[in-house]
């Protein structure tokens, strides 16, 4: 089942209820409308009976496609598929955490917008250099990265010394927006967040923080930085990744940063 | 009185917030596959705050970014990049 919503640019929360007949995975898209590879969410879940899935967006499209339909069968029109049916979809009001993110910050003030800009676009935008309006922060959008000729499976890195931050487009056009927005964030967190520029756990948690401050969706934070750790499997990123969950779950109880 | 027409407002006004931050979308399903296959997209249709970027000219100098604050390392000659 494919359902057109009128976003308009807003930011809002997409609250989806389904019903299954059978435990069955639930695929759930989320895309916009007009540009081409540019997803809010992409997830799955087995669902058995009702369900309600909640697609956090601090940003959005003009319009965008829900596709909801059992992974097993395909994507089905309603009524083609009897293992499953969407009761409702209603728009809600955005869940923001502001004040833990330092907007006093100029750096911070500057990336967060530039960073938003080129999530938004990346799925469309061809390779090239990519500055911020006020010229503080540059990205440099290559077809893939590569060292000495060779692919590196990292989706982008920072040059720690300059802050020029590359991004692999072959990995950033099949991300949703919200993992484009972790990595970048991570990226920025290395060298203008970090007490240690070098130290990935403390970029992690710094870019987490800005991320679910802002509202981005948990569940996409979790799925790309697994994807990059299982690009890269060692004893330290199954660290980062336990630190990385142990940090989103008590993200709710957590003091502001002037507290 | 005046007592009672400020409850009641306040009252209206908690109703509407309400009514007004879940919005119930008529459902309407998506049967023709070539609306979700746009090729020729426009981004200046976009509001500003998600535009595209500033995109460089290959001619264009790369501006030298912010720095966080002077350390040894911004003198160094070998790139270092973070490893993840």
């Amino acid at each position: 089942m494919i359902y057109a919503i009128p976003t308009n640019y807003e930011e809002l929360t997409l609250v989806i209820k389904i019903v299954t007949y059978s435990p069955i995975n639930v695929r759930l898209k989320v895309i916009d409308a007009d540009q081409p590879n540019t997803a809010f969410t992409d997830r799955e879940k087995i669902v058995d009976g009702e369900s309600v899935f909640f697609v956090r967006m601090p940003v959005s499209a003009k319009t965008v496609l829900v596709y909801v339909y059992n992974e097993a069968n395909g994507n089905l029109g309603k009524g083609q598929d009897s293992t499953i049916d969407v009761k409702s979809i209603t728009k809600e009001l955005l869940e923001k955490k502001l004040e833990v993110i330092d907007f006093g910050n100029p750096l911070v003030r500057s990336f967060v917008p530039f960073a938003v800009r080129f999530s938004y676009n990346a799925g469309s935008m061809p390779s090239g250099t990519y500055v911020s309006d006020d010229k503080k922060f540059v990205i440099k959008y290559f077809p893939i990265i590569e060292d000495n000729g060779q692919e590196q499976t990292t989706p982008a890195r920072i040059e720690l010394d300059t802050g020029v931050i590359e991004v692999s487009k072959k990995q950033f056009v099949d991300f949703s927006i919200p993992n484009r927005m972790a990595i970048l964030l991570h990226e920025f967190s290395h060298v203008y967040l970090n007490d240690n520029s070098d130290d990935e756990v403390e970029a992690d948690l710094n870019g987490l923080l800005i991320y679910m401050g802002l509202g981005y969706p948990r569940i996409e934070a979790f799925e790309v930085f697994a994807k990059t750790f299982m690009n890269a499997p060692s004893d330290q990123n199954k660290m980062r990744y336990d630190k990385i969950a142990n940090f989103i779950d008590n993200f709710e109880n957590m003091p502001n940063h002037h507290e | 009185m005046n007592k009672k027409l400020i409850y009641a407002s306040v009252g209206v006004l908690a109703l509407l917030i309400v009514y007004s931050s879940t919005r119930k979308v008529e459902l309407t399903e998506v049967t023709d596959p070539s609306i979700t296959a746009k090729s020729n997209f426009d981004s200046s249709s976009l509001p500003p705050s998600l535009r595209p970027p500033i995109r460089l000219s290959d001619s264009e100098p790369i501006p030298i970014p912010a720095k966080k604050g002077f350390s040894l390392n911004s003198i160094g000659l070998k790139p270092r990049f973070d490893t993840a």
